[in-house]
């Protein structure tokens, strides 16, 4: 069996392990959280990741699609939550990296068969690609959280006593101007 | 820090393949940025009176904590101990079953252990346990005492301010442990060595001196009532006539400050004024607004009972200067929840107020009658339930509708179905988000109990998750863009919650609803909406 054969007959397992490695990095409780709940609305986060990396495994298999849009789609609900949450950016957006190693480790003796050592390859490329992907995401994520901080009182108070007449007018544009010089 | 640039050898040193696996009690707490507010201003502190008002940095090592802290702090808990039987109670009963543990919004969306509720209680209960029981005074540790240390200290106020008292854990206790108090209690505590936290002290402080949490003077507060009136004018061509401090009047209106100065917080206030006018017009209504009593909100709530009470006088003592028969409170919070469980027998009885009756239907508002303080959404929808208002839903066809409910006036005090039937009234696309988050089981906007910072945005995100993925998913399924909600803090937390999560859904107020589809009379053909957007369909020719 090729790879490609390989991947598409473990996939419910090999994205269980994924899901499994995700959620090994979080706390004890919260894994088991993670885990175990499967209502979506209670459990937002893992049921994120489940639905998520399911999603993600598809794409990668998927090497006729290399969309960055499509993939980053399916990538972002996912960094979203890690990029708010108490990790490092190598941590919120390594997950990814560590289906390498699942994989290896399914693999095992196999990957010494004729052809599936360049297969492997190929798909640890594909899975690099997909990781630059998610760290362009986190970064958006990141500005977008200086962003919300920045305009907090902006949006808020300043631009109510600015419709007033009660403050001199300075428009966002021109400040967002002046933060780029 | 995800926010702070390390080296390259520091980051692979810090890749962590999981958590430290110690036991929470040995696990030191890590005070991250994005996850806290700043200190208080000591000028707040002093205007209110607090003690040990100083500046401190919660980075920084040494808080410069008086000497005898312990002291202060264990006289503080033995007085409260005995002050509040709930306190009491809450530190002896809870059998640490778990049922509180995965409902925490903060807990659901970091999973950070100690935000569970249980866990979060248990760092108080702890020491509760260690220096206040018996057993825990004999076994110690073994008894689940802990020793009350500077860096438990910390963790206290780490922790007691990543909980926004919004009761979604007591809905599942067993017990019927409030969880709220206990952090109520934890930050009293905490507040008496002056470990504030400046989102809270000063507005509060602003709230004592001028009446309002943004220190808006009366003259100011004028201007943007006049503002409005203007805007509301351009938009319908009627000019509405409020009254302000007017003695004699019927009823007097008290809404949270940020109606009045905070978008789009400040739409919801120009619908209360459209709707006064309406009632003025047609039933002779009298409804006056008091810059005297300028703030409904009560973030004395979120730092002392005595300084809620402080705060909280102001009602009743502007309700009774002016000689009005009943107070009508606007779309708030935490507002609701103070006076729903606490201003009566704070500052009341007001026997010098008549049980809330509206004029105009003849209802009367049992509910209110102690308190003598009515929620603008109980008096709409009774206004609708009766026929009163002329309302053209048609208005609000742009807009498809979901409905938060804001923890305080849905869990504090019942406020579940009137909000719904004004919605359902005025406009035409209404769907609601999943059972199990809202209702009683309602998700917190995250940012509730003083913790509406810009500096703490990640713990925001972090806390808002559970509500902006119920409504992620109602804007995916039908197509929602408007989050409706009846709190101020809501109108302020959930815009850039939704930006973060759900781009594509815009945050109003109920009465903002109720004003677009309200017909006044004398208006003209109104085009827009009273954010000044053209309505599909009713668009003005060009000239």
């Amino acid at each position: 069996m090729d790879l490609d054969g390989f991947l598409r007959k473990r996939k419910k397992d090999l994205v269980q392990k994924w899901f499994h490695a995700v959620v090994e990095t979080y706390s004890s409780d919260a894994s088991r959280f993670f885990e175990n709940r499967k209502d979506p609305f209670a459990n937002p986060v893992g049921n994120t990741f489940r639905k998520g990396l399911d999603a993600l495994y598809d794409r990668l298999l998927d090497t006729q699609s290399n969309d960055p849009h499509q993939i980053g789609t399916c990538l972002d609900p996912m960094i979203r939550i890690r990029a708010v949450q108490n990790f490092f950016p190598s941590q919120a957006v390594g997950f990814l990296f560590d289906f390498k190693k699942i994989l290896r480790q399914e693999l095992g003796e196999k990957l010494q068969q004729p052809g599936m050592g360049e297969a492997f390859t190929r798909l640890e490329e594909r899975i690099d690609e997909f990781g630059l992907i998610a760290f362009n995401i986190y970064m958006q994520c990141r500005e977008k959280i200086y962003q919300l901080k920045t305009d907090d009182l902006r949006e808020r108070t300043f631009r109510a006593f600015e419709r007033a007449g009660l403050v001199y007018e300075i428009s966002k544009t021109d400040t967002d101007q002046e933060n780029y010089h | 820090m995800a926010d702070d640039l390390i080296k390259p050898h520091e980051l692979i040193a810090n890749i962590q393949p999981r958590p430290p696996q110690t036991g929470w009690m040995d696990t030191p707490v890590e005070i991250r940025k994005g996850m806290y507010c700043y200190a208080a201003n000591p000028k707040s502190l002093e205007t209110l009176g607090f003690p040990f008002a100083r500046e401190w940095n919660p980075l920084d090592e040494d808080w410069k904590l008086p000497p005898n802290w312990k002291e202060i702090l264990f006289e503080g808990m033995r007085e409260r101990l005995e002050r509040f039987r709930t306190f009491k109670i809450f530190m002896d009963i809870c059998v640490r079953c778990g049922a509180c543990a995965d409902k925490c919004h903060f807990f659901i969306g970091s999973g950070d252990p100690k935000n569970m509720p249980v866990l979060r209680a248990e760092l108080l209960r702890s020491v509760y346990r260690r220096d206040f029981t018996t057993a825990g005074k004999l076994f110690g540790r073994l008894a689940g005492g802990r020793e009350m240390t500077a860096e438990v200290l910390k963790e206290w106020w780490y922790y007691y301010f990543q909980c926004t008292e919004c009761r979604r854990c007591s809905v599942f206790c067993p017990y019927g442990i409030d969880t709220a108090e206990i952090t109520i209690m934890a930050r009293e505590l905490i507040n008496l060595l002056g470990l504030n936290i400046d989102w809270i002290a000063t507005p509060v402080s602003n709230c004592y001196r001028t009446g309002n949490h943004l220190g808006i003077q009366p003259h100011a507060y004028k201007d943007m009532i006049d503002f409005f009136v203007d805007d509301i004018e351009e938009i319908t061509g009627v000019r509405v006539e409020p009254n302000l401090n007017k003695k004699g009047a019927d009823i007097l209106f008290i809404t949270p400050s940020g109606d009045v100065f905070a978008d789009p917080g400040t739409y919801t206030a120009m619908g209360y004024l459209m709707l006064f006018h309406f009632l003025k017009e047609k039933y002779g209504l009298d409804v006056t607004w008091s810059t005297y009593a300028s703030e409904g909100g009560n973030f004395g709530f979120f730092t002392s009972h005595e300084t809620m009470k402080r705060l909280n006088a102001k009602m009743y003592a502007e309700a009774r200067r002016l000689g009005v028969k009943w107070i009508l409170g606007g779309e708030c919070g935490h507002m609701w929840r103070v006076i729903q469980q606490y201003m009566d027998t704070m500052n009341g009885p007001p026997d010098f107020l008549e049980e809330p009756v509206s004029p105009i239907t003849g209802t009367k508002f049992e509910n209110a009658k102690s308190t003598k303080m009515v929620h603008i959404t109980e008096f709409t929808a009774d206004l609708i339930h009766h026929g009163k208002l002329d309302l053209d839903p048609r208005r609000n066809d742009d807009l498809v509708v979901t409905y938060h409910d804001s923890c305080n006036p849905s869990r504090g005090m019942g406020l579940l179905d009137e909000p719904r039937y004004v919605i359902k009234n005025v406009c035409n696309h209404f769907y609601e988000m999943p059972p199990n988050t809202i209702r009683e089981q309602t998700f917190c906007c995250g940012s509730g109990a003083g913790l509406n910072a810009g500096e703490n945005m990640e713990l925001r995100m972090i806390g808002g998750f559970p509500r902006a993925n119920a409504v992620k998913y109602v804007h995916e399924k039908h197509g929602v863009n408007m989050l409706a909600c009846i709190c101020a803090i809501d109108r302020a937390a959930l815009p850039p919650l939704m930006d973060y999560w759900v781009p594509g859904v815009d945050v109003t107020g109920v009465h903002e609803l109720v004003a677009n589809a309200l017909n006044l009379p004398g208006q003209n053909e109104r085009s827009t909406n009273l954010r000044g957007e053209e309505i599909s369909g009713m668009e003005a020719e060009d000239e």
